[in-house]
């Protein structure tokens, strides 16, 4: 990397920031009622800001999406393991692992609604859904992809099956759990706004729902910029954190 | 012989009444009609060999001829079809300790530094912190890593990722030491440089050591027996008592023993591949 190149894109992206801001504007003033623009936009977004709307929606919206996240990881990255050492364990659930991943979790919302109702256990669930199987399967990949030369180091120094997973698996399957709970929270953001649309409408959803209903453009558009403004962020620091414990990985391949 | 060793380093463990390189020491491993098949396919067969203490023997043979198959079964890595492997008059039936290999691909933890790949045998024998922080930092010391105890291996060029292979190998102090092809991976001016190097930490303390190689003037220059395997099956075709005194160097490589054994090596190995293009012609 060279120094002048951080500045440079930091620049790039003010700047692509203030384009989006403009562009709205124009787009707003063509559009009519039918799109709020960017200073309406941010009127509302501070209204919502200081009559605590907004900071009690995303309480709301915040412990479902944490719950089902955390569950998603205590869950997935043991089970992902387990899947990896126990190859007819694998063999029996696999297919239904990556079918339940290819399914929109929004399919399997009326079974829910039937079987947990509408609270927040079934909100949780709905994120579960949405991100465990990427975590589970980074994991499972990871752990099965950990190469023979370096079990057999394990083996020849005398390892026993609990130190090397410990000494060896665990640690090799790090950098791939890590990219599996970022992909992960990309899933649980989808799912708890899924949950809360299409279960009943509490926090960030059911900010959305009035705003659409009350044709409060404005109102809508302030709730979606700042869910975006949070999966950026997520996005980013779950990114920062993969390529720290990504580097080692380029000592594989030599 | 006056060339000082290159490199840093002190002994780290002296051995009373040591009678010096090449001493009687009394058999080590004792490999004994030794057979590996695969499926249908067998490896070798009828491997008979001993190793002395304060020997080494290099195993030469063409590719696939099952050289490193025979050295992971002596290691317990690998499990024989017929026939056995004895350590020290136990008879092997999985890792041992006090064996220890240095493998062809070096076998480092990318996610640990050097310090920590070289205590991970330690540190798995559950020894004493104060002996892991002793004993670490000496070896290191004895391959010439000093300064790099927190570099990655990825941040290593492939012949100090070997030296910090080798440095994890020895800090568990074995009897034997096993050796699959370790300088293959490396280019020619650092093999030739860790050859060296792996001479002299041997003559300062030297243990039963198999060296497995393709290169024929490596497993003369390593060994003082060769141990030629050829056939299908493969199976010990000659062994040739090298006859050089330790301490050898760089001299060793010029003089007339070592180019009559070498030009006797390659005669053994090419004939095979003289009568199998008669054949084909």
């Amino acid at each position: 990397m060279f120094a002048t190149e951080r500045p440079a894109r930091w620049s790039v992206y003010a700047l692509s920031l203030v384009v989006l801001a403009v562009v709205w504007q124009l787009a707003a003033i063509e559009a009519g009622t039918l799109l709020a623009s960017f200073t309406e936009t941010m009127a509302r977004l501070a209204e919502l800001v200081s009559s605590g709307e907004l900071g009690s929606a995303l309480w709301a919206s915040g412990r479902i999406f944490l719950t089902g996240l955390a569950l998603s990881i205590v869950l997935g990255l043991p089970l992902g393991l387990v899947f990896a050492r126990f190859p007819l364990v694998t063999a029996a659930v696999e297919t239904y692992v990556y079918a339940l991943y290819a399914i929109p979790v929004i399919t399997l919302v009326p079974f829910i609604l039937a079987g947990l109702g509408f609270d927040f256990r079934a909100k949780v669930l709905v994120v579960v859904l949405s991100a465990i199987f990427p975590i589970l399967i980074s994991a499972m990949e990871g752990a099965r992809s950990v190469p023979g030369r370096l079990l057999d180091v394990a083996h020849s120094y005398g390892s026993r099956e609990r130190q090397l997973w410990a000494d060896v698996v665990i640690p090799y399957t790090v950098p791939y759990a890590i990219t599996g709970i970022k992909q992960g929270i990309a899933g649980a953001l989808v799912g708890t706004i899924i949950a809360e649309l299409f279960l009943n409408a509490t926090g960030v959803g059911d900010l959305l729902i009035r705003a659409s209903t009350n044709y409060d453009s404005a109102g809508a558009l302030a709730v979606t910029l700042v869910i975006s403004v949070i999966a950026v962020s997520l996005m980013g620091a779950s990114g920062a954190v993969e390529r720290r414990y990504a580097r080692w990985r380029e000592g594989l391949s030599g | 012989m006056t060339r000082s060793p290159a490199g840093t380093g002190a002994v780290p463990t002296a051995r009373p009444a040591d009678p010096g390189p090449g001493g009687a020491g009394g058999p080590r491993v004792v490999v004994s009609r030794a057979g590996v098949r695969y499926g249908d396919l067998t490896v070798f067969d009828g491997i008979d060999l001993t190793i002395q203490d304060r020997e080494i023997v290099s195993i030469v043979g063409p590719s696939g001829c099952g050289k490193t198959t025979l050295l992971r079964s002596i290691d317990g890595l690998t499990r024989l079809d017929s026939g056995s492997v004895s350590i020290d008059g136990t008879v092997v039936d999985g890792p041992t300790p006090g064996v220890s290999m240095v493998f062809q691909h070096f076998g480092l933890f990318p996610w640990k530094n050097v310090y920590n790949n070289v205590a991970y045998g330690l540190k798995l024998q559950k020894a004493p912190k104060e002996r892991i922080a002793q004993v670490v930092p000496e070896y290191i010391d004895l391959v010439g890593l000093s300064g790099f105890e927190k570099a990655f291996p990825h941040q290593l060029s492939g012949g100090m990722q070997q030296r910090a292979g080798l440095a994890r190998a020895l800090a568990v102090e074995p009897q034997v030491l096993l050796m699959d092809e370790p300088f293959s991976a490396i280019d020619a001016q650092t093999r030739e440089i860790l050859q060296f190097e792996l001479l002299r930490i041997w003559e300062s303390r030297p243990i039963a050591m198999l060296f497995v190689t393709h290169s024929i003037e490596e497993a003369v220059l390593m060994g003082d027996r060769v141990v030629v395997l050829k056939g299908r099956p493969s199976h010990i075709h000659e062994v040739i008592d090298v006859g050089i005194p330790h301490p050898r160097t760089r001299d060793t490589l010029k003089s007339a023993r070592f180019q009559d054994v070498t030009a006797h090596v390659w005669d053994l190995l090419m004939q095979d591949v003289i009568e199998a293009e008669r054949e084909v012609g």
